[in-house]
């Protein structure tokens, strides 16, 4: 029981980062490969304030996410001027620049070392301590980021993102400032994101960059690809896959010796098979 | 029903299928180990960058609990944090009673879960603390050997500050680099760093680095590298002639690198160590054993790994499955061991207390402090 409940902990809190990503990529087609760095921010936020100042878990995800907010804003600026493939590219240096923060930054990150001993997250003197309680906390945060988003994608403005996607240069004939609508998306999504990161950060209680490389950002990519982009249903789906499928693979007996490789190699195999035979996901209606 | 989720669904099935036959399976060939001694699970990087190190680790470990009849799994977790935390919640979940771990992140975010909450399996954890950052308390359920083999800088600074009057280091950035660098320019003393540098952990080209050494003139040179690519580095020196003195530990020695590098630049090269190649009894026994499993020589690691099985076998000859009694015993611990003298301090870090420096000669280890 403890391995389920960790394990549903750790898909609610990616399905909140597949979710938030899915503004961006899927209901917008910005394909954004930065969110990584936006989790960190949210992680690093929740981590040094809790373990160097006395301010409690939710007053530091609150500051996670406004930082988490103004950075994006900043990038985003940079961001809006590029489409496609160049968007993607440029993003990624985003994450590649704050990654390098996390890891250079010794004296407020303490660098490759991490920050342990970060506490569990307490409110009104109730601490959740116990996994299943973090779980329930996990659960609820994940249903207000997936109303938020669906709320987002039902509404004129998500409308207009999904115009974006499929003509930007339509839209911005009748007037409409597209690189507004992309900078308040990236921003909300970049929020989201941070929200992710702080839970990550207090169920873990230990943060080192190794969590936030560009590599973390291939992988919430990967959930909403696999889930379907432009669905949230789809982006929770692909949440619980990915999560669980490795963990399943510890379970095929496979001899020890060649087992830990075998399971890279399967999960790779399975990947690229549903894609072949399921490109736009699970539940999606759109491929890249 | 959509095509979308008829596909979620055969999906589920297909998972369905395959746990149920792997359950089944794993039935017929459960191991009859003794019910009265400890469950041991391990959580090593298997996979990934540091995976040459992981299966030293691991082939340490299984030689130990073979020799010593412990039951013993071992999970990949890559020495990533949560993927580490997810193979530890499997091993609890499968009913191991002692965890065993190794890298900072990897044993940090297990033992920030478990080090305080006595009713879960025991962490027992290596090259995870080092002497120059300590890690406070994680709890009393949390211990961690070697600390030394992290902060195994200053023992070496302290040696070649005689002989080198400007020194330059070059570390991969990792925790551990950073910290053998710091112990490094620690114990120099007096000696001043005339060139400092970190690399990514899977660089293998070195030559700027190189040339940037030997452009300020650093009478001898600290590297923290990962074995495998020290033998790049020493042929690569090669090409520059350089003629240097090669600080470094044994994290970035073994038997392949002597093997493999260029005899005139390996023989620069001066290590710190465990107590592991005196050649006691137990180490020629060791040694035979693990020649004989595996057809290669051991290295620091691997003697480790093998330690920390032994510890926990002959701590459950006395307590059984009593995780209490089995703290109580490490805490206390004072002992012999293969990789040198194993001393238990107030913070339950288990020390060795004697560290070597070797050099090599003639293709063999050779002691030099």
């Amino acid at each position: 029981m403890p391995y389920i409940t960790h394990l549903a902990i750790l898909i609610s809190i990616f399905a909140m980062l597949g979710v938030s990503l899915n503004l961006v990529v899927g209901y917008t087609g910005l394909l954004s490969v930065t969110h990584a760095a936006f989790f960190g921010i949210g992680a690093y936020a929740v981590g040094i304030l809790l373990t160097t100042t006395g301010v409690g878990f939710f007053t530091a995800l609150l500051v996670g996410i406004v930082v988490a907010g103004l950075i994006s804003f900043l990038i985003g600026l940079v961001l809006s001027r590029f489409n496609n493939d160049y968007y993607a590219l440029a993003s990624l240096g985003f994450n590649v620049i704050i990654f390098s923060v996390f890891l250079n930054w010794q004296g407020l990150t303490r660098g490759p070392l991490g920050i342990p001993g970060i506490d569990r997250p307490e409110i009104f003197g109730f601490v959740f301590s116990s996994n299943v309680h973090f779980l329930a906390l996990s659960v609820v945060v994940l249903g207000i980021v997936f109303a938020l988003a669906q709320f987002i994608a039902h509404s004129s403005f998500g409308r207009a993102l999904k115009a974006i996607r499929d003509d930007e240069r339509a839209l911005q004939v009748f007037g409409y400032r597209t690189v507004s609508f992309k900078l308040a998306v990236f921003m909300v999504s970049a929020g989201m994101a941070a929200v992710a990161g702080g839970l990550f950060a207090s169920y873990i209680t230990f943060i080192d960059p190794s969590s936030f490389m560009v590599m973390e950002s291939v992988f919430i990519l990967s959930i909403i690809i696999l889930g379907g982009l432009a669905d949230n249903k789809g982006a929770m789906l692909g949440a619980v896959f990915l999560i669980l499928l490795p963990e399943f693979l510890r379970f095929v007996g496979m001899p020890s010796d060649i087992a830990a490789q075998m399971r890279q190699v399967i999960y790779g195999l399975l990947l690229i098979l549903l894609m072949m035979y399921r490109p736009q996901g699970f539940l999606g209606k759109y491929r890249l | 029903m959509s095509t979308g989720w008829k596909w979620v669904w055969g999906v589920v099935v297909v998972v369905v299928i395959v746990l149920a036959w792997s359950v089944y399976s794993k039935e017929n060939r459960r191991t009859s180990s003794p019910e009265s001694s400890m469950h041991v699970g391990a959580v090593l990087p298997l996979t990934g960058g540091l995976a040459f190190v992981g299966e030293d680790y691991k082939q340490g470990m299984e030689l130990a609990a073979h020799e010593f009849g412990i039951n013993l799994v071992v999970q990949d977790g890559g020495a990533d944090p949560t993927e580490s935390l997810n193979a530890a919640r499997q091993l609890e979940e499968a009913g191991v009673d002692v965890i065993l771990s190794a890298f900072r992140g990897a044993s940090l975010s297990i033992g920030s879960s478990y080090g305080k909450n006595v009713e879960g399996p025991l962490i027992f954890a290596t090259t995870a603390t080092s002497n120059k950052q300590p890690i406070g308390d994680l709890g009393k359920n949390f211990f961690a050997l070697g600390a030394e083999m992290i902060s195994a800088g200053e023992v070496i600074g302290s040696y070649a500050q005689d002989t080198c009057k400007s020194a330059a280091t070059l570390t991969e950035t990792t925790d551990a680099g950073l910290d053998k660098v710091a112990g490094f320019s620690q114990g120099l003393g007096e000696t001043k760093v005339v060139y400092g540098d970190t690399f990514s952990p899977d660089t293998t080209d070195f030559r700027t680095l190189i040339l940037k050494v030997k452009e300020a003139k650093a009478d001898c040179l600290f590297i923290e590298v990962r074995s495998n690519a020290m033998v790049n580095f020493l042929k690569q020196i090669g090409e520059f002639e350089m003629d240097i003195p090669i600080y470094t530990n044994s994290y970035s020695v073994n038997a392949d690198v002597v093997q493999q590098s260029p005899s005139a630049q390996v023989e620069q090269v001066i290590f710190s160590s465990t107590k592991l190649y005196n050649q006691t009894t137990e180490q020629k026994k060791f040694f035979g054993a693990y020649r004989q499993e595996y057809g290669e020589e051991p290295n620091d690691f691997a003697a480790v790994g093998y330690e920390m099985v032994r510890i926990i076998a002959e701590a459950s000859k006395e307590c059984g499955r009593d995780r209490e009694c089995v703290r109580e015993i490490l805490r206390n611990l004072d002992q012999e061991s293969i990789v040198g003298p194993l001393v238990t301090d107030q913070y339950q870090e288990i020390k060795l207390t004697e560290y070597g420096l070797f050099g090599v000669k003639d293709g063999a280890f050779v002691t030099v402090q």
